[in-house]
């Protein structure tokens, strides 16, 4: 044992090689076992997969009584698309949520009578959302759309002149639904129901205010309860507005456990790696979850300032409080509901609303671009992109703690394609015009 | 030593290694995911042989760089020099108790179950692994590692025995500052890192007693003694710290199922005194060990290196000792190769934890009463959570309504608090729950309000989970002197609204 050994040859050929070969395959099993998803889908991805199928129903809206009726739904279809409804008669809603795109409008940041600093989000799938508007400042889509039409930047209109609006070109529509209307000569006092008045909580100076703030109590509360049905019909509408099976839901939606990894038909080869990626190792899923592709929440991502945004968009936490306080939330004398559980718990003090935006539903996103609250990327590769590098600092706040750096060799090309089978034929035709 | 015996070995390694790969759970599945699921253990599902390839890749990288300087590279690097039968079935044993310890049960037992497990895995890692595998390199295999003079230099320094003292203590003690301890479970890139410190660490502790490279050579046996004795106190005084806590300083295991019974702060009693006792114990026999060279050869020449002495030593033994390991590591590798084929399964299965469907009782728990008249809550249904708060004092129940809240629901949580003791329910007191996603370092976006309801009843409204996975709940309970804090995990399933 001890005894020195003579000198001996080193390894012969066969040996040698022998030991090349094991070395190689074992090496190249190990990189096998890190290589994602290529194995048959397993039970625990199939559940999740089928999970995210478009299997739902539309939720009811209780704080809106006239949120399912087809005559309402038919006289916000006319408002939605009409543009008298803005200061400079350019403006309907229709013009930042255009049918022919989805219900956005394929800009970075939505444009009215001037540029606002947030994207027009879809209106297809929000009925299911229990706060709307990127920073969910509103929790019904009822209350939602009272906001674009007061915003000076985007419709420039105010309450007392929708009440006229509605007085003078669809009064019969509207008394079949609710209270009647007053008089056109009621309407024709302008020292009663100014050209435009509407309360501007944080700008008391501003014209519309000061017009809003010489009217009569009586007088408000009438326009006010105008301008919330006004609200109403036009969710009515929304909620035709629905996301339809698209190309993944038939693939995802019967979904086994042991399902082959590729040679689907629904879906391709490439699509199904995305998919597994994106609910696997990228972990998407664990915020675009559900069959709309959303938990409904709202998250930091980090994102940088634009070149040229002056000021910090605080997000939720603004929103939250907002929402609390809002003139026409659940549980008011305008809501048709006083069972407010999303509100009553919601805790606007939740440190990670800083900076935090909605979770975009996912559905349809292909036609949706660009994408985040401002359109900061242009393309979903530079939203995966985005994800595995994570750049830089959230510009408040910290980006979300549940964000971690996508893995570099997740198939980014695999995840777009993916993406792209969310898209679902557009909402009935008869919705998408006037 | 011949060539087919390192082949063989090599070999065998290699296939059993293979073998265990194919039970490997789901690839894809991400790093949480996957913990995820083990997470969701009912305690049996410590028996999963976990398989990870950055162990895999390093313990066949190391055995692939051993066997080729044993073979191919041999003439090249030893010369004349002998090569030690012994000395290889030593390394080829610390790599398959390297494996043992790092993968396999032990890896989720002691990863994410049991301080006393991980406890277990580090002493095996320092104080078994360490000198194995320090002791099977024999000195020409390490001689072109020192013959740059910085290497050799740092080498050197970090060898002697003062300063191996402290960078092997310093960096024990590091590790068990609670911060730390608790980051490196929850951190999984810290956990590695720590291992990697503690087995290079390790090696460094054990260069004064056992390390075979004249140019970095031992003390004399007089320090080597002073030596033993420092370090077994340091290891006693910190294993003695820990297991006379009167709280649990390690609060990552409060999250974690409990496993054989043990309450988490008798598993930490437990892993101080393993620390304390067997750490201890080895030490002694470290010190024996020396002792034994001093008797039969006096003080080495400085600067010797020692081989000859320590295999004298062996060899009046060697022929039967000789024998028996051989016969011991090829059993071993059989053995674990049987065991494993049946364990791998385990991984296939979803998480569990759906509520059973029995249904709407919490309900009938809101209505509220008087505290004299102790409402009638239905306990007939199972609690979706349970268990004894941390300090021992209270058992909680926890429903929900409804029993299987799905993804973005808004649910209640019923919790009824019971003194474990006397199985009184507690009344009057101040009782909060929560739900956090701790690997997430997140909590819900809804502020729970809570009420007592009776009977040692107490309803938190307005729950909601965002997302699918591992969520605890925390429950604390305050009522006069009595406090106490169950934290449970809920593995929510991903179907949503």
């Amino acid at each position: 044992m001890i005894s020195p050994t003579p000198t001996h040859r080193p390894l012969q050929g066969a040996h040698a090689r022998l030991i090349v070969v094991a070395i190689v395959t074992l090496t190249l099993l190990v990189g096998c076992t890190k290589a994602p998803d290529s194995g048959p889908i397993s039970a625990a991805e199939a559940r999740l997969i089928r999970s995210l199928c478009l299997n739902v129903t539309l939720p009811p809206s209780p704080g809106n009584r006239v949120a399912d009726d087809a005559n309402a739904a038919k006289l916000g279809r006319a408002l939605f698309f009409d543009k008298r409804l803005s200061a400079n008669g350019q403006v309907a809603c229709s013009t930042c949520h255009d049918p022919a795109k989805y219900f956005t409008d394929g800009r970075a940041t939505a444009k009215g009578i001037a540029d606002t600093p947030r994207g027009a989000p879809s209106i297809v799938g929000s009925q299911w959302l229990p706060f709307v508007f990127w920073d969910g400042r509103k929790d019904s889509l009822w209350s939602q759309a009272l906001g674009p039409i007061e915003a000076d930047v985007e419709h420039g209109f105010s309450r007392v002149a929708v009440a006229r609006h509605l007085a003078t070109h669809h009064r019969a529509a509207y008394e079949a639904l609710f209270e009647p209307l007053p008089t056109a000569s009621d309407f024709a006092d302008f020292t009663r129901f100014p050209r435009q008045a509407r309360p501007v909580d944080d700008e008391s100076r501003h014209a519309h205010n000061v017009e809003w703030n010489k009217m009569s109590t009586a007088d408000q509360a009438t326009v006010n309860t105008i301008f919330a049905n006004f609200g109403k019909v036009l969710e009515a509408y929304e909620r035709k507005l629905l996301p339809r099976k698209a190309p993944f839901d038939r693939f995802a939606c019967d979904l086994q456990s042991g399902a082959a990894a590729t040679g689907h038909k629904s879906l391709s080869d490439t699509a199904v790696a995305g998919l597994r990626a994106f609910v696997g190792g990228a972990g998407c899923v664990n915020c675009h979850n559900g069959p709309l592709l959303t938990d409904k929440g709202f998250h930091n991502l980090g994102l940088p300032k634009k070149p040229g945004q002056s000021g910090v968009d605080v997000g939720r936490t603004m929103g939250a409080g907002r929402v609390k306080i809002d003139p026409f939330r659940c549980g008011t004398a305008f809501s048709d509901s006083q069972d407010c559980e999303e509100l009553k718990f919601l805790n606007p003090r939740f440190e990670d609303f800083v900076g935090a935006f909605k979770t975009p539903s996912l559905r349809n996103v292909a036609q949706t671009a660009p994408y985040m609250h401002a359109g900061h990327l242009k393309t979903l590769k530079d939203v995966v992109k985005h994800y595995k590098e994570l750049p830089g600092k959230a510009e408040i706040g910290h980006r979300d703690l549940v964000l971690k750096q996508v893995d570099a060799d997740v198939d980014t090309d695999a995840l777009v394609a993916f993406l792209q089978t969310l898209t679902g034929p557009p909402p009935e035709e008869q919705w998408r015009k006037p | 030593m011949s060539k087919k015996l390192a082949i063989a070995a090599f070999s065998g390694l290699g296939a059993f290694l293979v073998a265990a790969s194919s039970f490997a759970h789901p690839s894809g599945a991400n790093q949480l995911r996957s913990r995820a699921q083990y997470l969701v253990a009912t305690s049996e599902d410590w028996l999963f042989w976990d398989w990870h390839p950055t162990i895999v890749f390093g313990i066949l990288a190391m055995t692939a760089l051993y066997t080729l300087t044993i073979t191919r590279w041999r003439n090249a690097l030893a010369g004349t020099e002998a090569l030690s039968k012994y000395r290889v079935q030593a390394f080829y044993l610390s790599m398959v108790i390297e494996w043992l310890l790092l993968d396999g049960p032990m890896h989720h037992l002691s990863d994410e179950l049991l301080f006393s497990a991980h406890m277990f895995q580090h002493l095996g890692l320092q104080l078994a692994w360490a000198p194995l595998f320090l002791w099977s390199w024999h000195p020409w295999q390490l001689r072109p590692l020192v013959r740059n003079k910085w290497v050799r230099k740092v080498a050197y320094r970090l060898t002697r025995p003062v300063t191996a003292f402290f960078v092997y203590n310093g960096m024990t003690v590091f590790w068990h500052i609670p911060p730390m301890y608790n980051l490196a479970l929850e951190v999984h890139g810290y956990h590695i890192a720590e291992h990697l410190l503690f087995m290079s660490t390790a090696c460094i502790f054990w260069w004064p007693l056992i390390g075979c490279l004249k140019e970095v050579p031992r003390p004399g046996y007089g320090q080597q003694i002073f030596y033993v004795f420092a370090n077994m106190f340091a290891m006693k005084i910190l294993g003695i710290g820990i297991s006379l806590q009167d709280d649990v300083i390690y609060t990552y295991y409060l999250t974690v199922p409990r496993v054989w019974g043990l309450t988490a702060i008798a598993d930490q009693q437990v892993g101080g005194l393993l620390m304390w006792l067997p750490g201890g114990l080895l030490l002694w026999g470290g010190l024996g060990y020396v002792f034994v060279q001093l008797a039969q050869r006096g003080t080495p020449k400085r600067g010797s290196s020692g081989i000859a002495e320590v295999d004298k030593i062996l060899k009046e033994r060697k022929s039967k000792a000789a024998t028996v390991a051989s016969v011991a590591t090829s059993v071993t590798l059989v053995t674990l190769l049987v065991v494993t084929a049946g364990c791998g399964k385990k991984a296939e299965t979803p998480p569990i934890a759906i509520a059973p469907a029995s249904a709407t009782a919490p309900e009938s728990a809101t209505a509220p009463a008087t505290a004299a008249a102790p409402v009638r809550v239905a306990e007939s249904s199972k609690p979706q959570l349970s268990g004894n708060g941390g300090g021992g004092k209270l058992h909680f129940d926890l429903r929900f309504s409804p029993p299987a809240p799905k993804v973005g629901e808004l649910f209640q949580v019923v919790t009824i608090a019971r003194q474990v003791t006397s199985s009184e329910p507690l009344l009057g007191a101040q009782l909060e729950v929560d739900a956090t996603m701790p690997h997430h370092g997140h909590g819900m976006m809804t502020d729970p309000k809570h009420a007592e309801i009776g009977g040692g009843a107490y309803s938190s409204k307005g729950f909601k989970l965002h997302m699918h996975g591992s969520w605890t709940f925390v429950v604390k309970a305050k009522s006069g002197d009595v406090t106490d804090e169950l934290r449970v995990k809920w593995e929510q399933p991903p179907e949503s609204l």
